[in-house]
């Protein structure tokens, strides 16, 4: 018990916080990818797709960053 | 033989045009639709969009509007170059601290992206036949506002402020007959409010024209 308490430092409670967050934001990045294509839908203009382009290519970003987060940090 | 019974020509789309609509392509505002005003912008369509109406007027905020959050990220990008600045990060390992980046710049694209995608859908339609006011709010709730233009009774616009009278933007209130006003989220004087757009003064020329060819249609029993 107490070499637990002793390994527990700030790096480690920031860290499991970041990750926890960035978690968060790539499902937040999901819903946004589902929302560009839910207004495109209800507003339908040819530049559509370019913002669903945006939309998923920030859910990538967002998934590959924080899996290499999560993985090496 | 007399003629008993004629077929009616379908209506073309420049009939149901009203003179400042045409003005406006004439003077470069059929561009595009993603301009802050556009006049029957091409291949845009609208959920529950009736076969043969016609979007006339497609507007959005002025992009001006979206200065305070441009600001606001140009400002907070450089945040993590003073970061060495605050002890409770500097006491953290370097990766960790990588890791705090990272998550600091994927916030901040993530801010940009959401309100430029409220920004953009955000829209207000005029069609030949009806008006209609598209409100996103966030990232899962939204809201329709729908109305025939017969049924508006009266259409302004304001432009307060000193920005809105440099850019030449205001809202365009539109009262309408209906007693119960739909939910909104924001403060709005109407449910009908078209916030921001740009030539509002234009908006509500058009608004008047349309109202006006409706009433005539409607004497003459062409009403769709």
């Amino acid at each position: 018990m107490e070499n637990l308490i002793q390994a527990i430092n700030l790096s480690l409670v920031v860290g499991l916080l970041v990750k926890a967050s960035l978690v968060l934001l790539t499902l937040l990045s999901l819903v946004t990818v589902r929302q560009a294509s839910l207004m495109d839908k209800v507003v339908s203009v040819p530049i559509g797709n370019w913002f669903k382009g945006i939309a998923w290519g920030f859910f990538w970003t967002c998934l590959v960053l924080t899996t290499g987060i999560v993985l090496i940090v | 033989m007399p003629e008993v019974y004629t077929k009616k020509k379908p209506e073309k789309k420049e009939d149901n045009l009203v003179e400042t609509v045409k003005k406006l392509v004439a003077e470069g505002f059929g561009g595009p639709p993603w301009r802050a005003l556009t006049a029957c912008p091409p291949n845009t369509k609208f959920e529950a969009q009736h076969d043969r109406e016609e979007v006339l007027l497609l507007m959005r905020r002025h992009p001006i509007t979206n200065l305070w959050w441009l600001a606001l990220i140009a400002m907070l990008v450089g945040v993590p170059l003073f970061w060495n600045e605050f002890p409770l990060i500097t006491n953290v390992s370097g990766p960790v601290q990588l890791a705090l980046a990272v998550f600091w710049y994927l916030g901040l694209a993530f801010f940009a992206i959401q309100n430029l995608l409220l920004w953009f859908y955000n829209v207000y339609i005029v069609t030949d036949e009806r008006i209609i006011d598209v409100d996103f709010f966030g990232l899962l709730y939204k809201n329709v506002n729908t109305t025939q233009i017969r049924k508006i009774e009266d259409v302004n616009y304001s432009q307060v402020g000193m920005m809105s009278s440099m850019f030449n933007y205001g809202n365009v209130i539109i009262q309408t007959a209906a007693e119960q006003r739909s939910e909104d989220r924001r403060e709005e004087a109407s449910a009908f409010t078209f916030e921001a757009v740009s030539n509002p003064d234009r908006v509500v020329k058009v608004i008047g024209e349309l109202m006006e060819q409706e009433e005539k249609e409607e004497y003459e029993g062409r009403t769709r």
